[in-house]
């Protein structure tokens, strides 16, 4: 009996790890789903710093904007939400959150509005200082801001929702400017400020994206790690991106790292 | 099923007989009431023979500081078992980032193999398996490192089912050795698999599925639902069943009286918090009266414990804003002697019924 248990045991192990390896072959099949370059700006080292204890290097994937105005109760109900407003609204009342696929666009139309807000911004405060109603420090802020988005913030944007990826990708079939990524989605009911708008409202959010972390791979390990470490003086705000990697993304979804570029940073970004 | 454990497990329940008799023996005889000289003779004559035999044939405590040292190995045993887990986890971490991938994966998926191997080697050397015990949960540790790492190098979307393989492979190994400890960590894997897959039935997303306490409900049914059945069990092994099971329950049905609003029912959260409370109340009472009729203490000990936590959280949050302090800790010691006043009428009653 211990010896078919051990047997069963040692199968189990095998057939799991098979099936793991299967699955990665499967998803890295050729043609992959999606190619893209991405710089330090939307595949980060993050931000606390290096885990002394963990030896391996892993890259985030940065969104800019995860809670985009068209992600409201139209969007919410494909993807199996419950869009009551009443229900919803009521303070006792917690969605789950749910699984859906997520499109990203890659420094597109979405990108270049995304800034022109930005810039709207930074007139609004130049107003607002000229009558005097706050310090011009106010609008020194709104410029940093502005020239950090530019320069520093990373460039993929939602731009659509669903719960099936397949057709979200005949949609956007440019696999070189759109990603198709899974993400574990949430609805909230939010009050909004805006004249005219009602009162309540329901708001769809990307809470994280899926993985929302790539493995640095062995070839690339070296490279990444004089990054990684990061004792060459980089401040992540203030400075560009130093680094550009190429990814794919496979048939199940699932990306990975190829190859990876060094970019001149130190060059200062003129005021 | 007459296993070598089980035989062990009979002949210790004997030892222990045994040596409750020869103190209940040696007491009579300071009061007077010494059997005959040859009858005491031949009772230890025998049980002097019994006790040589299985101490040569298995792992038996014959005497009370013999069982203080077997509690000492088992502690020394699950802490080493964990130390190491911890150590083998985190020198994998601390060295596997420069490596190729083929090596990666070779260390992975070895490692859990190999360890499989040590503890059918040690459990061979050694009957007590305090070390085969250790080497089964270095290599269920190296499986769940395996798979876990084998998704963060393949970037693979995380889902519930890595936690069946692993319960799956915890199980068969505490069957193959009956090793009590792996048994749980294959349980609680298991918990987690069927109470996460609870939650997509509801559209959920896996990983929240703590969110709503009565996604373990189901889980925690089924294997208190396997403890409570006349199988074979191995020796301790279905008393595990019914105390992950219930534990699970308990603590679910505790959290939603307190918090309706994480409830699936589509009730008002105070009529769901009332509904979990009474639901509560019963559950703990049964669990109690069923472990008085089958003589199963685990149950009791489990069902007195959250019947009186179930109680006590009640008393705090009717009383605790609305009366002074020293009167609501004089309500509650009145309410335990009360307890304690039924508790007492229930035993001398039960007592009577079975002399």
């Amino acid at each position: 009996m211990r010896r078919h248990l051990l047997i069963a045991a040692g199968l189990l192990l095998v057939a799991t790890n098979a099936l793991v390896l299967a699955g990665a072959a499967y998803n890295r099949a050729e043609p992959p789903e999606a190619t893209m370059q991405l710089t330090e700006r939307e595949l980060s080292l993050g931000w606390v710093g290096r885990d002394q204890e963990d030896s391996g290097i892993d890259v985030e994937l940065e969104l800019t904007d995860c809670r985009p105005d068209w992600f409201d109760a139209s969007k919410l109900q494909p993807l199996g939400f419950d869009v009551q407003l009443e229900k919803v609204c009521d303070h006792h009342y917690d969605a789950l959150p749910r699984l859906g696929y997520v499109v990203l666009e890659m420094e597109g139309p979405a990108w270049e509005a995304w800034l022109q807000k930005q810039v709207a911004e930074v007139e609004k405060a130049r107003e607002v200082v000229a009558r005097g109603d706050r310090e011009p420090e106010y609008l020194e802020d709104k410029r940093e801001y502005l020239r950090q988005v530019r320069d520093r913030q990373s460039r993929l944007l939602p731009v659509d929702v669903g719960p099936d990826a397949a057709q979200l990708r005949s949609r956007y079939p440019d696999r070189q400017r759109y990603l198709v990524m899974a993400a574990k989605l949430r609805m909230y009911c939010t009050a909004d400020a805006q004249e005219n708008a009602p009162p309540l409202r329901l708001e769809g959010r990307i809470i994280a994206l899926l993985p929302e972390s790539l493995h640095v791979p062995a070839h690339l390990y070296a490279t990444m790690e004089r990054y990684a470490n990061s004792n060459d003086g980089y401040n992540h705000w203030a400075d560009k991106p130093r680094y550009q990697l190429s990814v794919q993304y496979g048939r199940r979804l699932e990306p990975w790292l190829t190859a990876v570029t060094p970019l001149e940073w130190t060059e200062k970004v003129a005021e | 099923m007459s296993s070598e454990m089980e035989d062990s497990y009979q002949a210790q329940a004997r030892i222990d007989r045994i040596n409750a008799f020869r103190t209940e023996l040696a007491q009579l005889t300071q009061e007077g009431l010494a059997p005959p000289e040859t009858l005491r003779g031949q009772w230890a004559g025998h049980h002097d023979q019994l006790l040589a035999h299985w101490a040569a044939q298995y792992e038996v405590d014959t005497s009370g500081s013999q069982k203080q040292l077997t509690l000492g190995m088992r502690i020394a045993s699950l802490l080493g078992a964990l130390a190491l887990s911890a150590a083998i986890y985190l020198f994998f971490l601390h060295f596997w980032g420069g490596l190729a991938l083929p090596l990666q994966v070779t260390l992975l998926v070895g490692l859990p193999l190999v360890a499989m191997l040590g503890v059918e080697w040690a459990a061979r050397r050694e009957r007590t398996r305090y070390f085969a015990a250790i080497v089964a949960l270095v290599a269920f540790a190296a499986f769940v490192l395996d798979l876990s790492m084998l998704g963060r190098i393949f970037n693979v979307i995380p889902s519930q089912n890595a936690f069946l393989a692993w319960g799956a492979f915890a199980l068969l190994l505490a069957y193959a050795y009956e090793l009590r400890l792996l048994l749980v960590a294959g349980l609680l894997c298991l918990l987690g698999y069927l109470s996460a897959t609870v939650g997509t039935w509801g559209g959920g997303y896996w990983l929240s599925f703590g969110e709503r306490p009565e996604n373990f409900l189901l889980a925690g049914a089924l294997i208190t639902t396997i403890g409570l059945l006349n199988l074979r069990h191995l020796p301790g092994f279905a008393a595990l069943y019914r105390l992950v099971g219930l534990l699970t329950i308990f603590i679910a049905v505790l959290v939603l009286s307190h918090w309706g609003r994480v409830s699936y029912l589509p009730l008002p959260k105070d009529q769901v918090e009332i509904g979990y409370q009474l639901f509560g109340f019963l559950l703990a009472g049964l669990t109690i009266w069923y472990g008085i009729r089958r003589g199963w203490s685990g149950l009791i000990n489990v069902g007195s414990t959250f019947f009186i936590l179930y109680l006590y959280t009640r008393l705090v949050d009717w009383w605790w804003d609305g009366l002074p302090r020293y009167l609501f800790f004089l309500l509650v010691g009145f309410i335990a002697i009360l307890l304690l006043l039924v508790l007492r009428r229930l035993h001398s009653y039960q007592r009577r019924a079975t002399p």
